[in-house]
């Protein structure tokens, strides 16, 4: 039976943890989860995918992962860091497959990406968008990923830091590096 | 240099407006709305070991029927005070299942003249076939029985809590940090530009 969820209310860490640690209460504890999570992890995948058929299909595996996983998750770090991190390798495993599949190296996995995002229904942007995409792409992956967050999130650095475990100067190193590779890639094609 | 605009104004400029636009990526309607349902149609294809309800006898399943139809807030709090109070109260109901159980066998055992010098052993032997399941099972069927004020005479009993102590949520900063990540972290932004110019994206993963 699958219940009505209460979520007029967002849940701290502690409270969701509690709830799916008993065993009467963990479906409840997993629905308040993604209630709460689905669509900061959305965003995230969507923007390492760009595809929202493909973030559709990563944000549900990466979903079913943490219902096969969560009581492993010990509390060292916030659980949205657990989660981003799981999301993070749904995502890059799948873009990986696409590329493989269209027999494209795995460095041109994002780039793979890129190509179909114009076909894509749930894509309104323009050409300059594309080709923001496109520039995106050709990042390296934790590079891209700390464009995306601090770019599209707006992330401040020490949260970034605390999350991808890195510290905060080379967090700007990266974002400052990326925000001119992308500009001169801009000009390049001007 | 915590404001992005401010940050973009100085860096990239292009990106900055292009931000203003939006990134042109959307999502269907309703699609967080149905997200749920689907993600358990595929738990329900896929893992019914896991996803499968706790059968209906065990006294569970009155708890997460409660708790599924009241607020998180009320269902949390009702977790934590009955986790605990299960594990104040089992540890005694024990030892009173225990003790009847030894009455009855030993009533038993006294009717047969032939086997009272074996009932103190044989007593023993049902003790020990006895499970903790087997004795929590038969104390919360038939826990009308007890008499409240016996419960309620009961000793408390210490509480081993085996949930650990909440841990730091919040991550330290790495401890070992090089030389060259601590100077980075006092880089003015024009010492940043010069230092990216000689970097290469090899060399910056690596320092990521």
């Amino acid at each position: 039976m699958h219940s009505t969820l209460v979520t007029n209310k967002p849940a701290t860490d502690e409270q969701i943890m509690a709830l799916l640690r008993a065993a009467p209460t963990f479906e409840r504890g997993f629905r308040q989860l993604m209630a709460q999570y689905r669509e900061r992890l959305y965003w995230h995948i969507r923007r390492l995918v760009l595809v929202h058929e493909d973030a559709d299909d990563v944000l549900q595996n990466t979903f079913i992962k943490i219902y096969r996983g969560v009581l492993q998750f010990e509390g060292k770090s916030k659980l949205y860091t657990w989660l981003y991190r799981i999301a993070t390798n749904e995502a890059l495993t799948h873009l990986q497959s696409k590329a493989r599949h269209a027999s494209a190296s795995l460095d041109d996995a994002a780039s793979v990406a890129a190509g179909r995002l114009q076909a894509d229904p749930w894509f309104d942007g323009d050409d300059l968008q594309v080709r923001l995409q496109a520039a995106i792409a050709q990042l390296p992956d934790k590079q891209r990923q700390v464009f995306n967050l601090r770019y599209y999130e707006e992330m401040p650095y020490e949260e970034m830091s605390a999350l991808l475990d890195t510290s905060v100067g080379a967090l700007k190193a990266s974002f400052h590096h990326a925000t001119k590779k992308i500009e001169a890639a801009f000009r390049e094609a001007e | 240099m915590d404001n992005l605009d401010d940050e973009l104004r100085d860096l990239a400029p292009l990106l900055r407006d292009l931000k203003r636009q939006g990134e042109g990526l959307r999502t269907p309607d309703g699609y967080f709305d149905d997200l749920e349902a689907r993600v358990f149609g595929r738990l329900d294809a896929h893992e019914p070991q896991i996803f499968a309800s706790p059968p209906a006898h065990q006294p569970y399943n009155l708890m997460g029927k409660v708790v599924a139809h009241v607020s998180w807030p009320v269902a949390t709090r009702l977790v934590q005070r009955a986790m605990p109070l299960r594990r104040r109260i089992i540890p005694a109901l024990t030892a009173i299942a225990a003790g009847l159980a030894l009455i009855t066998a030993a009533v038993w055992f006294f009717r047969s003249p032939a086997v009272m010098q074996q009932a103190p052993l044989l007593a023993q032997v049902t003790m020990s076939e006895l499970s903790e399941h087997d004795i929590e099972s038969y104390v919360l069927e038939n826990v009308h029985e007890f008499e409240a004020a016996e419960l309620a005479s009961l000793p408390p009993v210490e509480v081993d809590d085996q949930v650990a102590p909440e841990e730091e949520t919040v991550p330290k900063p790495p401890q070992h940090r090089s030389k060259r990540q601590q100077a980075l972290d006092n880089l003015r932004p024009e010492d940043l530009d010069n230092m990216l110019d000689g970097l290469s994206d090899e060399d910056l993963e690596k320092l990521l």
